[in-house]
């Protein structure tokens, strides 16, 4: 949206300054968007009507309330937020770096590296998992963190992406020479000048992540992990309605978180 | 406000190759304390690569950089205490044009009330203090680069490096910016290397310039010294408006043009006596006489001056700038008589 800073004619309508211009809705375009509504919601909806029909078809939110109530709840609560924590801060120390780097030294070798990103995706979660834990140092087997390298890796096609994005908006290569110009050390560069100037790419990646780390079953349970995703289908499998309804509170944390995140963001924004 | 230290820059028999091409070869220049020295060439002539050297952004293959008579070829960047202004508006978006200012003299440590009274004799300096508390997207192009000055002269650099600061922007603003840039160099008496592929604005603010050319330093002079004893035929082409007038070499020494004997300037040119060359003329250096040995070809008016353009027998055109009251009875079709007024000329090969 535009915000206008003088009057002006746009298709004999006049708009005044002050005003935001924003585009209009064409009935093709509308009909577009419902569609795309109706194929996201719909399963969303019908999931939360299961998870409120009760016995004899009476609708309650019964099985939300007892979500906390699990035994396990906390444990596994505590695990997955550990992990995508982890997972988070690993991705972005390695990935914030790296694709700046690719930015400013490598450039040509920027789809090389795009290409090696994408590979989690392509690769099968088994050969991933057997890989890390035949490489990986002994101290870390057996500890939640060897699954948070995983998850780093599995995240890479998303995060690089967001970050490359970001990166490629902004004149990486002047702000970096001026700022080394000015006496900075690379550490104050990436803190103060690049990081803030991608922000948006930053948080974008970091929510990617974290979904990402909400939802990850196979990795999780190849590796003998009670997350969250692991904990929902093994609830399923003894009562199908409290699932769907952990299913649903997932989902509504991480657009919770999302907005969050966007809220924030938008501050930060707001102050520029 | 304090005035920066002025520093002696000697740069010696720098070489930089990229693949197989040549950016820079044996290039030497030194700097005097508080010299404002321009480099002026074509795009890919060498010259910003060569600032970039100095600034630390770019590592030579060969030769010297030295600051007061210490070579700094190893420092980085961060270690070299140098200003700059890049041609790309710089400005860190994320911060205001007094955070930005302040920037540099925070990862010095500076306290927060020194840096700040600095960052406000520096906002000062280049007439922006109420745009203090703006952020780059809220300033015109020509006030980021006054920031970019400012931020760059806060940290009291060693030497001032301005690379094609004045490109992005527009007319009215560049000629603005660069008097102000002239002003404020002079204020603080800092050495600075300038880079730019604009001659006027090269001439306009230069102690002296350097015409670069294929990785070549061709002449280091003073502005009126290049304009008026170029040495060679790229100086003398690439520096102000050149004519190429068919003449006749006499002797190593002197060529004879439109009739009249003048000295050669620039010696080795491995032509010889009794050939063919061409002579080298700017438009003012022209006269025009009684005769019709020309044929007026055009004629366009330029405000004070009127640019002239004449044929000559043999067919070559050769443009004139004459006074502009003087040439009311000037008509295209007219003839005329035509003579130089230049003592000495390049000359090349025809």
């Amino acid at each position: 949206m535009a915000t206008i800073t003088a009057p002006i004619r746009v298709k004999n309508r006049k708009v005044q300054k002050g005003m935001t211009l924003t585009p209009k809705l064409g009935p093709g375009l509308g009909f577009g968007l419902a569609v795309v509504a109706f194929y996201f919601f719909l399963p969303i909806i019908s999931s939360f009507e299961f998870s409120i029909r009760g016995a004899n078809n009476v609708y309650s939110l019964e099985a939300y309330g007892r979500i906390t109530n699990q035994p396990d709840f906390g444990t596994v609560v505590g695990l997955t937020a550990r992990l995508a924590l982890v997972t988070i801060f690993l991705s972005t120390v390695i990935m914030v770096p790296t694709v700046t780097l690719v930015h400013l030294t490598a450039k040509k070798f920027r789809r090389i590296v795009e290409f090696i990103s994408l590979l989690p995706l392509v690769i099968p979660p088994v050969v991933l998992v057997l890989g890390v834990l035949a490489s990986m140092p002994v101290s870390l087997k057996g500890t939640p963190y060897l699954l948070a390298l995983e998850y780093v890796m599995l995240s890479m096609p998303y995060t690089f992406r967001a970050l490359d994005a970001g990166l490629g908006a902004i004149d990486v290569r002047t702000l970096v020479d001026a700022s080394r110009g000015l006496g900075a050390p690379w550490r104050t560069v990436f803190i103060r000048i690049i990081a803030p100037n991608i922000r948006s790419a930053i948080f974008g990646s970091i929510f990617l992540t974290l979904a990402l780390v909400l939802g990850e079953y196979t990795m999780a349970a190849l590796m003998l992990w009670n997350t969250f995703p692991t904990w929902i289908a093994l609830v399923g499998q003894q009562e199908a309605t409290l699932a769907v309804a952990l299913s649903i509170f997932s989902l509504v944390v991480a657009w919770l978180l999302l907005m969050a995140l966007s809220a924030v963001e938008r501050r930060q924004k707001a102050r520029l | 406000m304090s005035t920066s230290t002025s520093s002696r820059v000697t740069i010696s028999n720098l070489r930089r190759t990229f693949g197989d091409v040549v950016a820079l070869d044996s290039f030497s220049l030194d700097i005097n304390p508080g010299e404002l020295v321009t480099l002026l060439g074509p795009s890919g002539c060498g010259k910003t690569t060569a600032l970039r050297m100095v600034a630390g952004l770019d590592v030579p293959d060969s030769g010297i950089i030295k600051i007061n008579g210490a070579a700094i070829n190893n420092l980085s960047p961060s270690k070299r205490n140098m200003g700059m202004v890049f041609q790309a508006y710089s400005l860190f978006p994320n911060m205001t044009a007094i955070e930005n200012i302040e920037f540099g003299l925070r990862v010095r440590g500076i306290d927060k009330a020194k840096r700040r009274k600095r960052a406000e004799e520096m906002i000062e300096l280049v007439d922006l203090g109420q745009q203090a508390n703006r952020f780059p997207n809220q300033m015109s192009g020509g006030q980021q680069q006054r920031v970019a000055l400012a931020r760059a002269l806060a940290i009291e650099p060693n030497v001032l490096l301005l690379d094609e600061p004045l490109s992005a922007l527009d007319a009215k603003v560049r000629a603005h910016l660069r008097d102000q840039i002239r002003r404020v160099q002079q204020e603080v008496g800092i050495t600075t290397l300038f880079v730019t592929h604009d001659q006027e604005e090269a001439m306009a603010i230069s102690d002296r310039v350097g015409v670069m050319n294929k990785g070549n330093l061709e002449q280091l002079d003073r502005p009126d010294v290049l304009y008026s004893n170029p040495t060679s035929a790229f100086v003398a082409t690439f520096v102000g408006a050149m004519n190429r007038v068919p003449g006749k070499l006499l002797d190593s020494k002197s060529v004879e043009v439109l009739g009249k004997k003048i000295s050669v300037a620039n010696s080795g040119h491995g032509l010889s006596a009794g050939s063919t060359v061409n002579v080298m003329i700017r438009p003012e250096q022209f006269a025009i006489t009684s005769g019709d040995s020309a044929i007026i070809a055009e004629r366009s008016f330029r405000g004070p001056m009127t640019r002239i353009v004449v044929s000559l027998a043999d067919g070559s055109r050769v443009d004139l700038d004459i006074a502009s009251a003087e040439t009311t009875s000037m008509s295209p079709g007219n003839r005329t008589g035509l003579t130089v007024s230049a003592s000495s000329a390049i000359i090349e090969a025809r």
